[in-house]
């Protein structure tokens, strides 16, 4: 039985996610470099150290690791309904006390990520004397693991009724709002991972910068990063929409519309990213840099957006694809300017979608 | 009526269809033809789904150059429809309501007609193969469009569900003056098949 849950549950959440975990632990746990002695052992002890002693951390990797759980939880009941793990109902056969202690065992297999780096927090919690630090963090990752299973149960006991979604009452019927019931039903761990992250480093970046010492570059830089980052929602949206909103190509609604649609779906999608920048106007940054910076997001979204009509790439290629426009925005921003490169990746953007739209060929034979 | 010149399609350069021109009058036509011969994309093409060479007119409305008056004429209806597991039946009568401008006593009369009312509010996650099909047929009849096509319409329906589609097509069809472009593999009820037009899609070209 966990050997059918293993195969069926937990091995196509590391297959898919696999090479985005070794990104991240690589980012974050091996590329730190050296400074006055201290190397990759102290920075991470000193992260830990940080963890037991500071509340506000001790919850923002708390808040983490959820959003870890609630990702692969995600991930997990999608597969319970695809058809070819319909199988799965024969565990409704077996005590609810069973069935749980089995999925607990696969989500706890699903937090090896997690767990992988717990050992280094339990060794140094143990070794400096944070015994109840130590008790606390086992225990939640325990909590969020039941949890997991008791909801992954629950799934599996009514599997007949179809997944149902996060936000019931989330009812918009529009191009936008159906691209936006799919983010917060389906991406929603994706896109708060992405705001943490882009908004995190901006925020720590911005703050730290005085208006003396002002350097707006390298604020731009990190801003357009996470914008690009967004690629990936922009990109998983176009591929919800070949499969299940096809329908729609075939409405009379007009090329401008649909063009506005997604772009006011672009405008929310960066809502967060917008609303930092206006607190951080004018402590930390000036009105006109604020204003660049968000009119060059919003038209790197924009382009993203058009470029997945141009014509169906597969995800590395996209990516390549965006780490050239990284690299187009760097090249404006050293020579021509900004206002050039928001003006330019805007006219793009429309003009491609104007060119592309309906000769666009779906990812449906 | 609806008038194809010069419309070509290929997948990755082999030639799927080569119509040189073909013109159809009002009616109730059933597109023929083997697997793999060219009758969904043919529809598709149609329907506004699929990119194409050539020039296709309804009621002189150009696919290609007045995509949005073309669009107001049809109706579609894919043969094995998808519709997002989020969304209810009844969400998607409301946006297609809301982009066609239909007035609600219409739609409350189609839910009835089309005996949808009973699962249409659930989500489409939990809809059965024949229930998904019904929304879908529903959904291509909204706002009375001149031209309903419908591909493979009568696929994974129950044998009532079979009569009421084929008699809601003939009624359309003679009340509205609806026409209807469809496949199908099936044979089609006794009635329908008395007033349909056969097309045949052979070596990549339509004939009457």
């Amino acid at each position: 039985m966990t050997r059918y849950l293993l195969r069926s549950l937990v091995s196509p959440f590391f297959r898919e996610n696999g090479g985005l975990i070794i990104f991240i632990y690589t980012m974050t746990v091996f590329i730190v470099n050296s400074q006055s002695g201290a190397g990759v052992y102290e920075y991470h002890l000193f992260l830990v150290l940080g963890t037991f002693r500071h509340a506000g951390m001790m919850s923002m990797v708390f808040l983490l690791w959820f959003l870890y759980t609630r990702k692969f939880t995600a991930f997990v009941v999608t597969e319970i309904y695809k058809p070819e793990n319909m199988f799965l109902h024969v565990f409704n056969y077996l005590s609810k006390k069973k069935q749980t202690g089995l999925l607990f065992i696969a989500t706890f297999l699903l937090m090896i990520p997690v767990w992988a780096y717990v050992i280094f927090i339990v060794r140094t919690g143990i070794q400096y004397g944070y015994i109840g630090g130590v008790c606390l963090v086992i225990g939640y990752l325990l909590l969020l693991c039941l949890l997991s299973a008791l909801w992954l149960g629950k799934r599996l006991r009514h599997i007949a009724e179809g997944n149902a979604p996060v936000l019931k009452s989330f009812k918009f019927t529009s191009m936008t709002g159906m691209l936006l019931r799919y983010i917060a039903t389906k991406q929603l761990v994706t896109w708060t991972g992405l705001k943490i992250f882009t908004c995190g480093l901006l925020y720590l970046i911005a703050v730290n910068n005085s208006m003396k010492y002002y350097d707006g570059q390298t604020i731009f830089i990190v801003i357009s990063l996470g914008i690009l980052g967004n690629g990936i929602l922009v990109y998983r949206c176009r591929e919800f929409e070949d499969v299940y909103l096809n329908f729609y190509r075939t409405m009379p609604v007009s090329l401008s519309m649909r063009f506005l649609e997604y772009a006011l779906l672009d405008f929310i999608l960066i809502i967060p990213e917008v609303l930092l920048l206006v607190l951080l106007v004018p402590k930390h940054m000036p009105l006109t840099d604020a204003a660049i910076f968000f009119l060059c997001g919003y038209s790197s979204m924009l382009l993203m957006t058009s470029l997945t009509f141009y014509r169906h790439f597969t995800k590395s290629q996209f990516y390549k694809i965006l780490s050239v426009v990284l690299c187009v925005q760097y090249i404006f921003l050293l020579t021509v300017g900004l206002p050039a490169l928001y003006i330019s990746l805007t006219m793009i953007a429309i003009a491609l979608f104007r060119w592309r739209y309906y000769k666009y060929e779906t990812l449906l034979p | 009526m609806l008038q194809l010149t010069n419309v070509r399609k290929a997948y990755q350069g082999k030639v799927i269809l080569n119509i040189p021109s073909l013109l159809l009058d009002p009616g109730i036509y059933w597109i023929q033809g083997a697997n793999g011969s060219g009758k969904s994309t043919l529809l598709k093409i149609i329907a506004g789904m699929v990119p194409f060479e050539g020039e296709i007119t309804f009621k002189d409305s150009s696919l290609r150059h007045s995509p949005l008056i073309y669009r107001q004429h049809i109706g579609w209806a894919a043969a094995e429809p998808l519709f997002p597991p989020f969304m209810t039946g009844m969400d998607l009568v409301i946006l297609y309501q809301r982009i066609r401008k239909v007035p609600q006593p219409e739609i409350d009369r189609l839910i009835e007609r089309f005996n949808v009312g009973n699962f249409i509010q659930g989500q489409a996650s939990a809809y059965s193969a024949g229930m998904t099909k019904r929304l879908s047929l529903l959904l291509a009849f909204i706002g009375n469009p001149a031209l309903i096509i419908l591909d493979e319409p009568l696929t994974t329906l129950d044998t009532n569900s079979f009569t009421l589609i084929s008699d809601l097509i003939l009624e359309f069809n003679q009340k509205a003056g609806t026409s209807f472009l469809m496949s199908s593999h099936q044979d089609l009820d006794t009635s329908l098949l008395n007033a349909q037009r056969a097309l045949t899609v052979i070596n990549q070209s339509i004939i009457q």
